[in-house]
């Protein structure tokens, strides 16, 4: 069960960006935008090389291994919780090479007596800093789980 | 080719896009390439025992659906933000159908922002995913 001690925690992780995990989840996703897999004609279109596509940093929020860290600490039911809302706010674009750094903070946790007993709102924000420590990327997650 | 603002008007249909129907290869694939290996997504033993038909698809890949929607609308680098709820689940089969609308246009900081609401059906016209995003324009 989430508890009041872990409201503020910060978790600090750190993740390389390749171009192979942006074929990976385009390729699954199953878009052809030329921007996510072609060097030039990203160029043309004028960004620094291929980009990274929109629900990209979800990557390195569960490959970090920081997620299932989050479920630990906060004594989560893996098979009780559901991704109930995401949402990112841009600021520049996440290229292959930038060294990202994730700082994932949980900003809250309420208990809500639902229609099929007491659901666990856990509210999580990660702000994403490039290696030229510009920020380039802002999430907010809702997990929602069934007590 | 980015869409030109003056040219937007509130109420348009701007996005269209129905992919084929979702594999639990897919699933495979989308849990190797984001590291979550929650077995809800490949376990169709666990997808049972929660109470659905068997596996079902993560959230997150709905939404990168709804994102190629998205940036084949708007360049990527036009979108500011992006807010989504993610209502039923996805199963192996279905055909998604994503759509956006202009809600909202204003002009702010000598730029054309365009707000639209966004959302993933299946054939059912079961409702997936619904959210909005707002893009940023040049004038």
């Amino acid at each position: 069960m989430a508890n009041k001690i872990n409201m503020g925690k910060k978790y600090r992780f750190t993740w390389l960006v390749e171009k192979g995990k942006i074929r990976e989840l385009i390729e699954t996703i199953g878009d052809d935008n030329a921007i996510y897999r072609d060097e030039h004609i990203a160029r043309r279109q004028g960004y620094d090389n291929i980009v990274s596509p929109p629900t990209f940093c979800i990557i390195p929020l569960h490959w970090t291994g920081v997620a299932l860290q989050v479920v630990n600490d906060l004594k989560l039911k893996v098979d009780r919780m559901m991704h109930a809302e995401e949402g990112y706010e841009y600021f520049d674009e996440i290229y292959p090479g930038d060294i990202l750094t994730g700082v994932l903070e949980i900003k809250g946790m309420t208990e809500k007596r639902g229609k099929t007993g007491i659901l666990n709102f856990v509210e999580l924000q990660t702000t994403f800093t490039n290696q030229h420590k510009k920020v380039v990327l802002k999430e907010e997650m809702l997990i929602v789980e069934k007590k | 080719m980015e869409p030109v603002f003056n040219d937007i008007k509130v109420g348009d249909q701007v996005i269209n896009l129905v992919k084929p129907a979702i594999t639990k290869t897919q699933l495979i694939r989308y849990a190797g390439a984001t590291g979550d290996f929650n077995p809800l997504h490949f376990d169709d033993e666990v997808g049972r025992a929660a109470g659905f038909e068997g596996v079902v698809a993560h959230g997150m890949l709905i939404m990168g659906i709804a994102c190629q929607g998205v940036t084949n609308w708007v360049s990527k680098r036009s979108l500011r933000k992006i807010k989504v709820r993610f209502k039923g689940v996805t199963s192996p089969g279905a055909i998604l159908n994503v759509k956006a609308e202009v809600a909202h246009k204003r002009i702010e900081n000598e730029k054309g922002i365009v707000a639209c609401t966004l959302e993933v059906t299946d054939q059912k016209q079961d409702v997936k995913l619904s959210g909005t995003f707002e893009a940023e324009l040049p004038l």
